[in-house]
């Protein structure tokens, strides 16, 4: 998954993002809302998967959005507005977690697309011999999650917007504000990390 | 490449295509209807930008670390006094500074004067002592401490005489 700020990313119809940004600057709040609908189901995605908590998630967009809003004019475009508004979200949401450390928070999953049992790697963790039992799509889920859980924040971004989200490492650096070697060296430490806790369902 | 080093790139490639499974998660269908209607409620009668208060209130908030905000705030809270407190304090003094002034050239004029007039002056500086009434208290035997009978009249009062 590339972002839209890739070369070729963009569909043809659809305005560009500068132009959408400088409609909104002028008052017009559809154009604001149209970046709205392009983004927020990729924002929506890194939060939910940085924070494990669906409703978290959802309240947490709606603040990314608004702060976004009342930004806009502090946007110069020396980085594209998808980069802009990936680092407003993995900084609010950083935040955010670190304020939610001091209370216990459960997981609150979103619904696991039937489509992932024909996924390969899904069919081949089913197919492989099983010496204790069947891996379920549920229980993928909740292991995942937990997994992800044991990350520190900067790791578990990295690791969101690069395994999940697809982002590539220069892209990943530009949001977060550091090096590409940083970021490797994050996500190589990272998947030390998950391979251990997902060590029953390793290959 | 050693077999090692190729097991850890396998195991990295595992742990990738593992977690990557977790895109199949679906967020709930009407999300973006209730995100649209959120953000319109709230933003569309606003223009995009910040006042000024908002722009100072999220700076302060916006903060990596929490305790980097509140030293912050301090140090700008207490800068804030330290310098009022140095303005008004350097406002005040040239008025303290001429009344202290004056006092000290009449000082040194009353040191010039003659033996004479000093000595006037002392008796007039003596004279000038306020005349303080003598307050007589009365009080009742009842309320001093027992150190034995109590010698006066049958119309006798104790009195205390003290300035």
């Amino acid at each position: 998954m590339k972002g839209p700020s890739q070369p070729g990313a963009e569909t043809t119809l659809s305005p560009p993002d500068d132009e959408l940004v400088a409609l909104a600057r002028g008052g017009r709040y559809e154009a604001f809302e149209e970046l709205v609908r392009r983004y927020q189901r990729r924002i929506y995605s890194l939060v939910y998967n940085m924070t494990g908590h669906r409703e978290d998630a959802e309240d947490l967009l709606q603040e990314i959005f608004i702060k976004a809003y009342r930004s806009l004019d502090r946007f110069k475009g020396d980085s594209s507005f998808f980069t802009w508004l990936y680092r407003i979200a993995v900084n609010h949401t950083i935040n955010f977690l670190k304020k939610r450390k001091r209370t216990e928070h459960d997981f609150s999953f979103d619904v696991m697309d039937p489509a992932a049992e024909f996924d390969p790697v899904f069919r081949h963790l089913k197919a492989r011999e099983s010496p204790v039992r069947e891996v379920t799509l549920i229980e993928l889920q909740k292991k995942l999650n937990a997994a992800l859980r044991k990350l520190s924040d900067k790791h578990r971004t990295v690791v969101v917007l690069h395994d999940i989200q697809g982002l590539p490492h220069e892209e990943i650096g530009r949001i977060m504000k550091c090096s590409v070697g940083t970021i490797r060296s994050r996500l190589f430490y990272a998947r030390k990390i998950l391979q251990k806790e997902l060590a029953e369902f390793a290959p | 490449m050693t077999s090692e080093g190729k097991d850890n790139r396998a195991d990295e490639k595992g742990v990738e295509a593992l977690v990557a499974l977790k895109r199949f998660e679906q967020p709930d269908p009407f999300l973006e209807t209730r995100l649209l209607a959120a953000l319109r409620s709230r933003l569309a009668h606003t223009a995009p930008g910040l006042a000024w208060h908002e722009r100072l209130l999220e700076w302060l908030t916006a903060g990596p670390v929490p305790a980097v905000t509140v030293a912050a705030l301090t140090l700008t809270v207490g800068g804030a006094l330290f310098y009022w407190a140095h303005w008004k304090g350097a406002a005040r003094a040239p008025g303290e500074v001429a009344v202290s002034r004056s006092e000290t050239v009449q000082t040194n004029i009353a040191s010039a004067a003659p033996a004479e007039d000093l000595e006037a002056e002392s008796i007039a500086e003596i004279r000038e002592v306020p005349y303080q009434k003598p307050v007589f208290v009365f009080e009742f035997p009842s309320n001093r401490e027992p150190i034995g009978p109590v010698r006066m009249g049958p119309t006798a009062v104790p009195v205390r005489y003290d300035f």
